[in-house]
């Protein structure tokens, strides 16, 4: 049963603002982040929200620059305690507002650092800031593939994976509390076109729907996905102008 | 590469294992771009560009547009109401996308005044459409409406509206040639029949002066009838035509169908050949179900297609009548003039095959094939400058733009070799590799060589390598790879002309680590005849010299050099020590290795010139040795001159000495920025300041992207009160070097300097009580003082008192001294006491120079010791006076003020400030910049003056 889902929505409505329309861009974290001169709290924490969202590429980045797992998880944290610590980002305008930017010359000049590198090493051991879930899990793939890789490569491309599952994260939430997860099992199928996906028709029969019912709400599933990546990528950016920009960015790297 | 799950059924790139839930990261990401939200202007797709780019890659077409139509829109599986999203173009309304490709993309569209359908080609906007974008558009427009031929995509209209470009042809029901076949391969003599009709059609094209360039299986499309017509002239250019745009050339069509001239990048070469080449690609791709020539990647593509003869058709596929597959390989002979004269010849030809008579092509005898084999071999080279050029053609307008600007004069930047070792820790082999090459190349004199501190940012970075040159200023750039096992060495070096991206040399060198000198001299010498420098006698000697026979003593100086260039911009004392460490290794094991005992030599002087070690005298001496050691082995030789003149400027502070050694190596190292840089710093030592701004332009000029050089020019600047071009300078470091706490300390400074504490300030919010760097530290500190915010002064020296690990004591020393100051300055007397006793016991114990001498006074000053306090100042103006010094030598002057001022001795105070008004100097009080009225009216510890008239005076002053 998914009432949400079968409601139909005029199409032209929706082709019009739901992904392209303004997204709430006041509160996105980056901006607020960005926007905080000094010590707001709110800013705090939402620099704090997104380097929980966005180690990994720091991770990857760090461990492709020889440090072993241990010592990459070490810096990684002691990076980011020194990064929130420092409250004020007054220098970001320089990278042209983007948080991928920021973090990756941030993490560069860091490393470069020798004291300070040594002292994070030594500030990161047992601190857990940011929590580095499932790191063992995923590195094997990492190392794989990293040697073919330069460490920025590495970074960029861990970046716009990020921001996917960062999306597809949301939406499952989303369906989750409207208790849809199946439905969205099955709509994330088709919209990731994987083999073992379900007909239309099969859809409409597990849930009791028309096909056309179906398809109109494979098409909301896909709107509902463009905006989230929108709105994901407008939480890393100074500007709503910038939005664009860095998805084609994110395209170009992992098209690459 | 890691195992791809599955290919993406949306765009066929592979599925990497670790994308998130398996789907195809780029079309999600694209999903996200979603139709256009007015398409009547806002036609902006950077994706079609990265899109074409990522098809390139794959060996597919760079530039499919017009015929996707049934394909693409079956694959895209467009919403339904797509068309109320797309909007119109003037006369034109949008009803879908239909394909895209580096120049635009093209719709299917209702003329409305005609009532048609139309495809509708509109170019992309954005940023990358440049002029010579829409130039390049216009012209194809016009090209293909110029002709009138059934096997031709009539085009209808070209036009411009809203700043858009469009042209609109005949929309085409059916499919590309390469779709159709796909789903149901056609006979050899349908084949036949279609290439002949085919060239036909290009033959009218060349009559009319227009090629077409990009003939593949994209670009022919089928019809209803199953005609084949022919599309998309995004290359044809009028033959006549030699416009800047065509003369720079990008290649861009698609590798797998391209002839050898197009991907070698010779323009001049490419002529009505080319087509015929491209027509027989096509026919081959027919006869045996696949391109010629089909890499994993363009890289390997193109060098397929320079490098090796395709396939015989009949080994793919035994039905292939032998004189078809005889006319195929005539069509993609290497040499133009080996195919047919004309594409009417070729489609003659083939008509003749159809009709079973004898055709004119003859197979390859066994003569030609030798030619073809001596043939292939130099094209290695010019493989690789294609694959540059290509690489460039893919970002072509920003690459040509900067092409066209300038040339850049004759010179040759060394880029950071890529370590293929498994093992991490061997960096510092191909480190030091690069650096012997680089050194050795700098030794002659007539090449321009950039140092290494320019090249290193751009390790681990994407090359444009004409983007590169340019900024480093250089024709010529020498890339290059080092993999160690064990004892076996393997180099790859390739030199290339940046400016023409062709390639001039490429080399491996398989050897054992007991060669490697051999390599390096190898190297060097070949890179001089490539770029046809003439070696003098001494320089082939000096090109071949092998420093030591001992293989471990070099790993251990390799090891030395390698670390020894991560303090080029910042230095580390403790950085400095492990770099002694690996020298005093490498002579322990080899104590003829001259090289190691110059460059130790050089580490300890620099231990010592900085005041790095509790017991310098132990330094002092370690230098002398060192140095006499080298000059025993080689007296005369450059690395041994510029110890010692490093020996004579940090240990002896004899600057006119040290003057004359650099001013000898440099006749040997004429090229050496870093000689240059010595130099510089050595006559702003004597005073001759503008000397050594001559000193320091001569060196930038050679090492334009040099940190050091940058931020040590804007030092001499800041000294001399030049403060715009200071503050130049230093931007010009952080272009190279963003977020450098040090470089932006120093324009912290020099705002400071300028009475701007709010813009000062936002330099200096990194700066914490860990920030290495003590000078950037004080600078910090400064700053409080000057906005009078003792409290949060007196906690950061606190913390770093507390938690910072100082390398030397006399930092530490400092810090404590101004810290005393701080507490005095904020009326706590108590605490400032305790702070001074500990900063006494700290300076007492360390050696009588300067430096110490002026912490120890302000030390005594702010305790109200008004003798001890002259005596040390005035001790210090004796240790290191204005004429010995030029540098630092006021500086002492400057204390001698503060002291005066701080115990009422007005009239000496003005008097000696008024003089440092017009001295350009460093200060022990400021940082790397002398007083200013402005310092004078901001900081407190002139306060005691302000009720002196003439002190308000000075205050007034116009000078910065």
């Amino acid at each position: 049963m998914v009432p949400a889902e079968d409601e139909v929505t005029p199409l032209t409505a929706i082709g019009g603002n739901a992904h392209h329309g303004p997204v709430a861009f006041t509160t996105t974290h980056w901006s607020v982040v960005l926007e905080a001169q000094r010590e707001s709290p709110a800013a705090q924490e939402a620099l704090e929200k997104l380097c929980r969202t966005y180690w990994r590429p720091i991770y990857g980045f760090v461990r492709r620059q020889g440090a072993e797992a241990e010592d990459a998880e070490d810096l990684t944290q002691g990076f980011f305690a020194l990064l929130l610590e420092r409250k004020d980002l007054n220098t970001v305008r320089k990278e042209k507002g983007r948080l991928r930017s920021y973090l990756l010359t941030s993490v560069k000049h860091f490393l470069a650092d020798e004291s300070r590198h040594a002292m994070a090493v030594k500030r990161g051991k047992g601190q857990r800031l940011i929590p580095l879930d499932d790191i063992r899990e995923r590195e094997r793939v990492d190392v794989e593939r990293s040697d073919r890789l330069t460490a920025d490569q590495i970074y960029e491309r861990r970046w716009a994976f990020t921001v996917l599952e960062q999306v597809m994260a949301r939406m499952r939430d989303e369906y989750r509390s409207a208790g849809n997860v199946r439905f969205f099992d099955q709509m994330k199928k088709m919209l990731m076109d994987e083999p073992d996906r379900p007909s239309q028709a099969q859809i409409a029969s597990e849930f009791d729907m028309t096909e056309n019912a179906v398809k109109q709400a494979f098409y909301r599933f896909r709107q509902r996905y463009q905006t989230l990546l929108r709105e994901e990528i407008s939480h890393t950016v100074a500007m709503p102008g910038d939005i664009e920009d860095e998805l084609r960015h994110l395209i170009a790297v992992v098209r690459a | 590469m890691t195992s791809a799950l599955r290919p993406c059924p949306k765009c066929g790139a592979a599925i990497p294992a670790d994308a998130p839930e398996g789907g195809c990261p780029g079309c999600l990401l694209e999903s996200g771009l979603g139709p256009r939200r007015d398409a009547s202007v806002t036609i902006c797709d950077l994706s079609a560009a990265a899109t074409a780019w990522a098809k390139a890659d794959d060996g597919g077409s760079a530039e499919n547009v017009q015929a996707n139509a049934a394909a693409a829109a079956r694959l895209r599986k467009k919403p339904a109401h797509a068309a109320e999203m797309l909007g119109e173009l003037g006369d034109y309304e949008l009803l879908e996308e239909v394909g895209r490709g580096g120049q635009g993309v093209v719709y299917r569209a209702r003329q409305e005044s005609l009532n048609r359908t139309v495809a509708l080609k509109v170019i992309s906007l954005g940023q990358w459409a440049s002029e010579a974008h829409l130039k390049r558009f216009r012209r194809e427009a016009e090209a293909a409406a110029s002709l009138d031929h059934p096997g031709i995509v009539p085009i209808y209209e070209v036009g411009k509206r809203d700043g858009s470009c469009y042209f609109s042809m005949r929309f085409v029901e059916g499919g590309q040639l390469d779709e159709v076949i796909k789903r149901s391969p056609i006979s050899l003599r349908h084949a036949a029949q279609l290439i002949a009709r085919l060239a036909h059609t290009v033959h009218y094209a060349h009559e009319h002066g227009i090629l077409h360039r990009d003939i593949k299986p994209g670009n022919i499309l089928l019809d209803g009838e199953g005609e084949a017509l022919l599309t998309d002239f995004g290359l044809a250019r009028l033959l006549e035509t030699d416009s800047t745009m065509t003369r720079t050339m990008e290649i861009m069509g698609t590798p797998s169908y391209m002839a050898p001239e197009q991907a070698a990048g010779n323009n001049a070469a490419v002529s009505p050949a080319t087509d015929v080449y491209g027509l027989g690609a096509v026919l081959y791709q027919l006869l045996t179900g696949h391109p010629p020539f089909a890499g994993g990647t363009t890289y390997e593509t193109i060098k397929l297609v320079l490098d090796s003869k395709p396939r015989r058709p009949r080994l793919c596929n035994r039905k292939i009548d032998r004189d078809l597959s005889t006319i195929c390989l005539k069509c993609l002979e290497k040499d133009s003039k080996r195919r047919y004269s004309s594409a009417l010849a070729l489609a003659q030809d083939l008509e003749h095959w159809l009709k079973h008579k004898p055709i004119l092509a003859r197979r390859t005898g066994i003569f030609t094939r030798a030619c073809k084999w001596v043939r292939r071999n130099p094209t290695s080279a010019l493989l690789v400058a294609s694959l540059i050029a290509l690489a460039a053609a893919m970002g072509w307008n920003v690459w040509k733009s900067e092409l066209i600007s300038r040339p850049a004069p004759k010179g040759i930047a060394v880029l950071p070799f890529e370590n293929l070792s498994h093992d991490p820790d061997n960096a510092y082999f191909t480190e030091g590799m690069e650096e012997e090459i680089l050194t050795r190349l700098a030794s002659i004199a007539n090449l321009k060589v950039i140092s290494r501190s320019s090249t290193q940012q751009y390790q681990n970075k994407p090359r444009n390598l004409s983007q590169i040159a340019k900024q480093l200023g250089v024709a010529n750039v020498l890339e290059g790879s080092v993999q160690k096992a064990a004892n076996q060495v393997r180099v790859n070096v390739q030199l290339i002309d940046a400016q023409t991206n062709s390639h001039l040399w490429a080399e491996s060198y398989d050897r054992k680590l007991t060669d490697i000198f051999a390599v390096q001299t190898q190297i060097a010498r070949e890179v001089a005849d490539a770029l046809q420098v003439n070696l003098t006698t001494r320089e082939k000697e000096t090109l071949a010299v092998k420093p030591t026979n001992n293989l471990e003593a070099y790993d251990a100086y390799l090891r030395g050099l390698a670390l020894e260039a991560r303090f080029y911009s910042a230095y580390s004392a403790d950085l400095v020590r492990k770099v002694t460490g690996f020298y005093e290794r490498a002579v322990q094991l080899d104590p003829m290795f001259a090289l190691a005992w110059a460059r130790l030599s050089r580490a300890d002087a620099v231990l010592y010139f900085n005041q790095s070690d509790d017991n310098p005298a132990v330094r002092r001496d370690a230098a002398k040795r060192a140095l006499e050691n080298a000059q025993k082995l080689e007296q005369d030789s450059p690395e041994t001159l510029l110890a010692l003149g490093y020996y004579q400027y940090w240990v002896l502070r004899d600057y006119p000495s040290a003057k004359t050694t650099f001013a000898r190596v440099i006749k040997m190292l004429p090229s050496s920025s870093e000689v240059l840089h010595a130099l510089a710093r050595v006559t702003r030592r004597e005073g001759r300041w503008d000397q050594s701004i001559v000193y320091s332009e001569q060196a930038l000029a050679l090492d334009p992207r040099n940190v050091e050089l940058t931020t040590n020019a804007a030092w001499t600047r800041a000294m001399l009160r030049q403060f715009p071009a200071a503050l130049g300078l230093c931007d010009r470091a952080l272009d190279v070097k963003p977020y450098d706490p040090d470089v932006m300390a120093l324009k912290a400074r020099i705002y400071q300097a300028q009475g701007n504490l709010q813009e000062a300030a936002s330099f200096l919010s990194e700066i914490t009580e860990l920030t290495p760097n003590d000078d950037t530290f004080v600078i910090k500190i400064t700053q409080l003082r000057l906005e009078r915010k003792y409290g949060e002064a007196i906690r950061l020296l606190q913390a770093r008192l507390a938690q910072f690990h100082f390398p030397s004591q006399d930092d530490k020393g400092r810090d404590q001294a101004t810290l005393t100051l701080m507490q005095r300055l904020a009326d706590d007397m108590s605490g400032a006491r305790v702070t001074a006793a500990h900063a006494h016991d700290t300076l007492v114990q360390l050696p009588n120079d300067a430096f110490i001498v002026v912490n120890l006074c302000q030390v005594y000053a702010a305790m109200g010791e008004k003798d001890a306090a002259l005596t040390e100042a005035e001790r210090a103006i004796m240790i290191l006076p204005r004429a010995k010094d030029a540098v630092k030598g006021s500086s002492s002057e400057e204390i001698l003020a503060f002291v005066q001022a701080m115990f009422g001795e007005n009239r000496h105070a003005i008097s000696t400030l008024t003089q440092l008004l017009q001295t350009p100097y460093s200060s022990w009080l400021y940082g790397p910049a002398p007083i200013t009225p402005a310092l004078l009216r901001l900081d407190p510890i002139w306060d005691p003056l302000r009720a002196d008239p003439a002190f308000q005076k000075l205050c007034e002053e116009k000078q910065p």
